[in-house]
């Protein structure tokens, strides 16, 4: 057996089970255990297995992962979300679609404390979608604004789907929390300006109602700023090289803890039982992380990526095509695998044909940021798609009565937003890469 | 004993481990928070007498890490937590539905008890090797050690779920 059959073997097993709804991480594994034995034997494997779980679990850098889920659990509880949509509404809630524009900024608020889009599509949905129904918002606009909303969980640091990228690449989680901030932003005013387009082609799709009176504005501001001093001495820490991410996410934690503490909005009680959904969330990453380096060593040592890198090198296309080509592939498989199953499945063949491309001049470091970047924003894409959108399943789930297909209309006038902001990023990595100059 | 009492005992065995990998993470939490303040307030006037950075913070965290992490897998193997792909399983009946989650456990099973016993093996070896932590001296052997139990009873309960029992009920999508 030459190794491209092996590798094939070993990746045609992992597809099976994985198919066949095995755990993804136990796909991996065994898949990936099965191969290495194959090539290198029984003793080298059996020694090689005596340290990997610890190798993989004891690292610094997977820390901020129990920790951003954490925090996002007691963000979500301490109900953060109601405190900056209220804010955010009585800022700009008065204009025509602007409890829309409010929702997707307070959502960018609420990303910036919560790495998980699920969970800002969830919460943000609780207190943004009854607001528009009083307000006779069409329910076109106010779920599709929630679940593309939700997506800023993940574009907007932290964002654990971006640590795991870290892990896998071996990039600094910093860098790329500084590399997405612009797009993030951008995201969210994009989005904003398609709420502003789309009310004024269509009317009746929302309400124009009176100003919030002073008073009134003061009183939301006031709550929502100290969630904001949280995010802005957490992202501030940590992009001024102040503190390693994990201390970012210890203070943020810490704070969010207390805030919600202090302003009786959690009790011991929830934010103990916070602790269950993230130890799950938590225990499933890193078992995937698991199967994924234990598939990762099977698959070098066959040698199969490096060979695939030297194939691609030699062609002779533009290494824009191969990249523009990798995307599209992707916008195509988080129509049938899940945004974190692509990720762990394809980046380990991906990530050395990258190091190998001349983009832009770019050094492998920025390369690698920048393919981080390009590829959360289509794992963002992937998770309010057909047929599988993930937040859009959150949001209908929370919006009783409003079919799925209507969701999606919502969507659609989002999609050429998040369109247009790919290609502006695919063609100037520069927008997002700047921002990496200035942490040390 | 009826089967029962088991289940009961290794679902509240689970809740328990995870209780306790989250007193590592508010660990890992709180001894990096410190070690900010210390790092920070340390060359201001009083606070120099007692504000220093923690000596090997990292080194902590990483354990702190590895051993939360191993302690949360049985709540998130018994809440069938773990991450599978159900597109292509859509249309099947219920019925092989279940018969290939079984499966899924069992291979689940498979990873944790493998993982866990080499782990052990991997233990023992570094013990007679006296393998240190960098900065602490820290003895490595005790981290290997902290992390098996939660990973065999992660194993425990998946073998459970591939024989069948059933725990804490189903699935919320069903």
């Amino acid at each position: 057996m030459n190794k491209f059959e092996l590798a094939g073997l070993i990746l045609g097993a992992m597809l099976v089970l994985i198919a066949l709804r095995v755990p993804i991480g136990a796909a991996m594994f065994v898949a990936g255990a099965a191969g290495y034995w194959s090539v290198v034997g029984e003793s080298a494997t059996l020694a090689y297995l005596k340290r990997l779980l610890w190798a993989r679990f004891a690292s610094y850098d997977l820390s901020v992962i129990p920790l951003f889920l954490l925090m996002g659990q007691f963000a979500s509880a301490a109900g953060f979300s109601r405190s900056l949509f209220r804010a955010a509404n009585a800022l700009i809630g008065h204009r025509n679609g602007g409890v829309a524009m409010a929702a997707i900024s307070a959502c960018a608020a609420f990303g910036a404390v919560c790495g998980s889009s699920v969970a800002t599509a969830a919460t943000m949905s609780q207190v943004a979608l009854p607001e528009m129904k009083r307000l006779k918002y069409s329910d076109r606009l106010a779920t599709g604004t929630l679940a593309v909303g939700g997506t800023l969980g993940i574009l907007i640091p932290p964002s654990v789907i971006l640590i795991i990228y870290a892990v896998l690449a071996e990039q600094s989680i910093a860098k790329l929390f500084a590399a997405a901030f612009v797009p993030g932003i951008l995201a969210a005013l994009g989005y904003i300006v398609v709420i502003a387009v789309f009310v004024r082609l269509s009317p009746g799709h929302a309400t124009v109602h009176a100003r919030a009176s002073r008073a009134e504005t003061l009183a939301a501001l006031g709550e929502a700023w100290p969630i904001a001093l949280i995010f802005v001495v957490m992202l501030v820490g940590i992009y001024g090289g102040f503190f390693t991410p994990t201390e970012g996410a210890a203070v943020g934690t810490v704070g969010t803890l207390l805030l919600g503490l202090v302003r009786g909005e959690l009790d011991w009680k929830t934010a103990v039982s916070s602790l269950l959904p993230a130890a799950q969330a938590t225990a499933m990453i890193f078992m995937v992380l698991l199967g994924a380096t234990m598939m990762n060593t099977a698959l070098a040592v066959s040698q199969v990526p490096a060979e695939i890198a030297n194939w691609i090198g030699s062609l002779n296309v533009h290494p824009l095509v191969v990249i523009g080509g990798f995307l599209l592939f992707f916008i195509f498989i988080t129509c049938v695998l899940d945004e974190l199953a692509m990720m762990l499945l394809f980046l380990p063949i991906l990530l050395p044909v990258i190091a190998g491309l001349d983009l832009f001049g770019l050094s492998a470091e920025h390369k690698a940021i920048w393919f981080g970047i390009m590829m959360l924003m289509v794992v963002q894409v992937g998770l309010v798609m057909p047929p599988i959108g993930l937040n859009v399943y959150v949001v209908a789930n929370i919006a009783k009565g409003v079919p799925l297909m209507e969701i999606y209309r919502g969507i659609m006038p989002f999609l050429m937003a998040d369109f247009v902001r790919i290609v502006l990023l695919f063609f100037m990595p520069g927008i997002s890469l700047f921002a990496v100059y200035f942490i040390k | 004993m009826p089967a029962v009492i088991v289940t009961a005992s290794l679902e509240r065995l689970a809740r328990s481990l995870a209780y306790l990998g989250g007193l590592a993470v508010a660990g890992v939490g709180l001894l990096s928070t410190v070690s900010i303040l210390g790092r920070s307030t340390m060359n201001l006037p009083l606070f120099s007498y007692f504000s220093r950075p923690i000596t090997g913070d990292f080194e902590l965290v990483e354990i702190g890490t590895a051993v939360a992490g191993s302690l949360f897998l049985p709540y998130c193997q018994l809440s069938r937590g773990h991450i599978i792909v159900d597109f292509f399983t859509l249309k099947i009946r219920e019925h092989t539905k279940h018969a290939l989650d079984q499966l899924g456990a069992l291979l689940m099973a498979l990873t944790y008890f493998v993982v866990g016993w080499r782990t052990l093996v991997g233990c023992a070896d570094i013990y007679g090797s006296g393998e240190t932590s960098m900065l602490l001296g820290f003895p490595i052997w005790i981290g290997y050690a902290a992390t098996v139990p939660g990973v065999l009873v992660a194993g425990v309960i998946a073998l459970a779920q591939a024989a069948g029992v059933r725990m804490m009920g189903p699935p919320a999508d069903e």
